[in-house]
């Protein structure tokens, strides 16, 4: 594998639900998360995006699986992993945060509690080390009096301040890889700056890399390096963020970057239609249904991920 | 609907007068303080017209809604109707004022009954049509249901099994049901996808100029207020903090407040200096009760020690542009930008 | 038209496919196929039942199971299946009446109370905490000492126990949708208090209580039964399962098993369906929800 590659997701499948309404959530994704770069995967619902992330930290709900494709880190497959195995690469090696805060801790135990835990478990430190070391982490995350603070419970947050104190337990023991999943969503605007900034602050400084889920364009814009789009359960266009936002080339990406615009006679733009049926297998592109340029070959042949500029990625037979 | 008399050709659709609420909240076992939702709040709509009320959570926005819906009774300031206040019409004409101001809900599954149909639905806000028959009823909700873009064969259906923009375009045919002057749109976009957000705000527009509808919208989506609204307020802990046309609020705000939210949400357009310069710190406060000065202390990078001594008033700095803020215009001249 | 775009087409729900089916399976499980067929028995006992259950025929005392008598006799030799037949007409519509009595009670005051809160909340909860702070078979012995020794006052009775159940249960349901969006658009759309409890909230609880009910008919077959042994329930020769119980029980050290066992079957067997049925619709009803 690319030793400039940190993580590789190749031809992902995942399913999930009841044995009579299964839905095929993810239909062979495969993205690339470089070293020290920061992917933000811009997805609306349905796009599979969250189970994409859950399936590479093996931790989809009972009801799913990952039924094909590879998660490559490190030199290995993190979907053949051992639960022990993995267990020590969650914390460790690749983090997650997760959209509610509040209700991803414990309510319980005391956040600096949670903090220490995990800082224990992967590193072995002692109880008191742990201790100033969660301290230190909610002071590093812009906590004020993070002292006392460590001792509150989670519902004694704000919804920021229980952001900043999911990042910090998902950096207490500095990974490789953060998986951040909707992290602003549902914060107030000038809340959702603060946190942002906090993450590419601390990713930066660390030199480890980011993925970053959202549908909101602005939050990846403002975050990333490279951008991956993602629609029905596959990677329609990925790339460098310049790239993608300066050329947009499938009409997916087109014509989700206008509904962002405002148009000239003041309407918004928007897609008709709507997402396919994930419950059943899907011929051809996914997004045919609701392309503009569509042709006939759109209906019948799936269209692969193919390079059409050095590190440019595009699944579209026009691109 | 029965005959109104106006109280004269000035008086607006709907008027708020100074609108103010308390609220009682328990902070522990013992000790209770007094919350205030709304504060002095001023504003007015015409048939046609949108006015926007930005704010963040905790600004009040939810409460406002509830006040003109007539779900709760204000502590103070009058909300006018036609020109007659509002105990006029729940005493005289209650129903009809219920008829006249309705809203459209946020997340549009929750706003829903799950155990009826949606034809269920449409019917029971026809409660206050007196006009119209059972049959007639029948037909308008079939015509509203078309009205949104939605074959008729989605009557049957249950809000479990609709997508959340098929269902937000029932909640504004629901709106629509007894037939309303002024509709409260309480975030009508924000839990939808971004690529039909658009249809929706899309025909939210085109009803207004076939009813000469009043919109009052509650949003956090810059795209969503340039496309709708004419009139912006801006709320801050229950004060309304800038109001202004929506061209001069949004390209030229004056309030720090205002200029903090509109760079969160411009992330990607301004650059990182810039925005430093401008970002408001911290989380939302809760301030004692006695507290006179103004309620972005602490957060505000412009502060200064007359802002916390001082009530701050909204004032007329520009033409129809008002700013609770005595350092508006200095802080414009200091940032240029 | 919205931008040009065409009406936005239905799908085929795959939904109602999917509960269509899941009926299907359910109907033909095993507690519910045993129920049937003791409702079956209970509505159809004249037509089944082979002797008289009521007449005793002192010549046929204690007669051991035999083609004549399916079940044997009990102590005045009456038909022992036979009156467990009868005895299921009683059992099953005291134990069923004395339930729906209990919700058709509990679940209104229960919604009210939930919905408007304040001092009516206060009260009710007041209320129900002195009725279920009486032990059970001590306040049916002192009820039927007072006011007699039958049906109706036994369904009377059950149904004071089952009122305070339902009007928590359904209490608690109704408080988190007290707050929810639906209501708020409800009363947009011109609906008083009341209407609102009776349209709204209570539909909203029906599926908690669907799922109770069965559960609280087996415990009422079982206290309709355990009253009747002590005594305090039906009186003989009127055929009941408890007091057949309770009449055999003492003839079973001299080796006359089938006077208590065979209406001890049918307690257990009425008593395990409901309850199997109680759980497995709280299976279906928590999955789909």
């Amino acid at each position: 594998m690319n030793q400039s590659l940190l993580l590789q997701v190749n031809d992902l499948r995942v399913e999930i639900g009841r044995s009579d309404r299964r839905v095929r959530a993810v239909r062979g994704a495969s993205l690339m998360v470089g070293r020290g770069s920061r992917l933000g995967v811009i997805g609306e619902s349905g796009s599979g995006k969250t189970m994409m992330a859950l399936a590479t930290l093996r931790l989809l709900p009972a009801t799913g699986m990952a039924t094909g494709g590879e998660v490559l880190y490190g030199g290995r497959n993190l979907l053949q992993l051992s639960e022990e195995e993995m267990q020590r690469v969650r914390g460790k090696e690749i983090s997650m945060v997760f959209q509610n805060a509040v209700s991803s801790l414990n309510p319980l135990f005391p956040v600096g509690q949670q903090i220490a835990d995990v800082y224990r478990y992967h590193e072995g430190a002692s109880r008191e080390e742990a201790r100033e070391k969660a301290i230190a982490m909610l002071d590093a995350m812009g906590i004020p009096d993070p002292a006392r603070r460590a001792r509150a419970y989670p519902h004694q947050y704000s919804g920021g301040m229980a952001q900043r104190a999911m990042i910090a337990m998902a950096l207490v023991c500095s990974p490789q890889l953060l998986i951040a999943d909707e992290p602003t969503t549902g914060l107030d605007l000038t809340i959702q700056a603060q946190v942002l900034d906090l993450i590419k602050e601390h990713i930066q400084r660390s030199e480890a890399s980011l993925l970053l889920i959202s549908h909101d364009i602005a939050v990846v814009a403002e975050s990333c390096t490279d951008m991956a789009v993602m629609y029905a359960g596959e990677v329609l266009e990925a790339g460098s963020l310049e790239d993608v936002l300066g050329k947009p080339s499938s009409p997916y990406t087109k014509a989700l970057l206008e509904c962002f615009g405002v148009k000239s006679d003041e309407r918004l733009s928007s897609i008709a239609g709507q997402v396919p049926d994930l419950r059943s297998e899907l011929v051809g592109c996914p997004f045919a249904s609701r392309c503009e340029p569509v042709q006939d070959v759109c209906r019948q042949e799936h269209p692969t991920l193919r390079e059409i500029r050095p590190k440019h990625w595009v699944a579209c037979h026009f691109a | 609907m029965g005959a109104v008399e106006s109280a004269g050709n000035n008086a607006a659709l709907l008027e708020a007068q100074n609108l103010t609420k308390h609220f009682l909240v328990r902070q522990s076992w013992t000790r209770r303080v007094v919350v205030t939702a709304v504060d002095g709040l001023t504003f007015r709509v015409e048939p046609g017209r949108t006015i926007a009320l930005v704010g963040e959570s905790g600004c009040g926005k939810t409460t406002v809604g509830k006040l003109l819906l007539g779900l709760m009774k204000q502590d103070g300031g009058v909300i006018s109707f036609r020109g007659r206040p509002l105990a006029h019409w729940t005493s005289q004409a209650p129903a009809e004022y219920r008829r006249a101001v309705q809203m459209v809900f946020q997340n549009p599954l929750a706003s829903f009954d799950p155990m009826l149909s949606i034809n269920a639905s449409l019917l029971d806000s026809m409660r206050l049509r007196g006009d119209l028959d059972r049959d007639a009823r029948r037909r308008e909700a079939i015509r509203l249901l078309e009205r949104v873009g939605l074959e008729k064969d989605f009557a049957k259906r249950y809000p479990s099994e609709m997508s959340g923009g098929q269902l937000q375009r029932v909640g504004v045919a629901r709106a629509l049901a007894p037939d309303p002057r002024v509709v409260f749109l309480d975030e009508p976009t924000s839990a939808l996808d971004m690529s039909i957000q658009g249809q929706i705000i899309n025909l939210l527009l085109d009803l207004q100029v076939e009813y000469g509808l009043a919109y009052i919208l509650v949003s956090h989506d810059l795209r969503v207020i340039r496309a709708m609204a004419h009139y912006v307020l801006v709320m801050y802990l229950g004060q309304v903090v800038e109001e202004g046309s929506v061209a001069d609020v949004l390209m030229h705000p004056l309030h720090p407040y205002t200029r903090g939210l509109l760079a969160a949400t411009l992330v990607g357009r301004l650059n990182l200096e810039q925005r430093r310069k401008v970002r408001v710190r911290g989380e939302v406060l809760q301030l004692p009760a006695d507290y006179k000065g103004c309620k972005l202390t602490r957060r505000c990078p412009f502060e200064l020690d007359r802002c916390r001594r001082d009530p701050q008033e909204l004032e007329m700095v520009l033409p129809s542009h008002q700013v609770r803020c005595w350092r508006a215009m200095h802080i414009r001249d200091q940032t240029q930008d | 038209m919205i931008d040009g775009a065409v009406p936005l087409p239905v799908e085929k729900s795959g939904a109602g496919r999917v509960r269509r089916a899941h009926l299907r399976q359910w109907l033909l499980s095993p507690p519910v196929l045993i129920l049937s067929v003791l409702v079956l028995c209970a509505i159809f006992a004249p037509l089944l039942a082979p002797h008289d259950p009521t007449t005793p025929v002192p010549a046929e005392k204690l007669l051991p199971p035999s083609r004549e008598h399916w079940f044997g006799t009990d102590p005045y030799g009456m038909d022992i299946f036979s009156r467990v037949l009868y005895a299921a007409r009683i059992d099953l519509s005291v134990a069923i009446t004395s339930v729906l009595l209990g919700i058709l009670v509990g679940m209104p005051l229960g919604a009210f109370s939930g919905f408007v809160r304040g001092r009516f909340d206060e009260v009710m909860m007041r209320i129900t905490e002195i009725m279920q702070a009486f032990p059970p078979i001590l306040f049916a012995m002192a009820v039927i000492a007072a006011a007699g020794n039958n049906l109706v006052n036994l369904t009377l009775i059950l149904a004071f126990l089952n009122v305070p159940v339902y009007l928590k249960m359904v209490r608690s349901v109704t408080l988190p949708l007290q707050e929810s969006d639906f209501i708020l658009a409800a009363r947009c759309g011109g609906h008083s208090t009341l209407s609102l409890v009776g349209r709204h909230i209570i539909p909203n609880t029906l599926v908690p209580v669907f799922s109770q009910f069965s559960l609280s008919c087996a415990y009422a077959v079982q206290m309709v039964a355990g009253l009747s042994f002590i005594g305090l329930g039906v009186r003989v020769p009127q055929p009941e399962w408890g007091s057949m119980i309770s009449l055999g029980a003492s003839f079973i050290i001299f080796g006359k098993w089938w006077p208590a066992v065979f209406p001890g079957l049918a307690v257990f067997l009425t008593a395990y369906s409901l309850n199997a049925l109680g759980h497995r619709l709280r299976r279906i009803v928590l999955r789909e929800t």
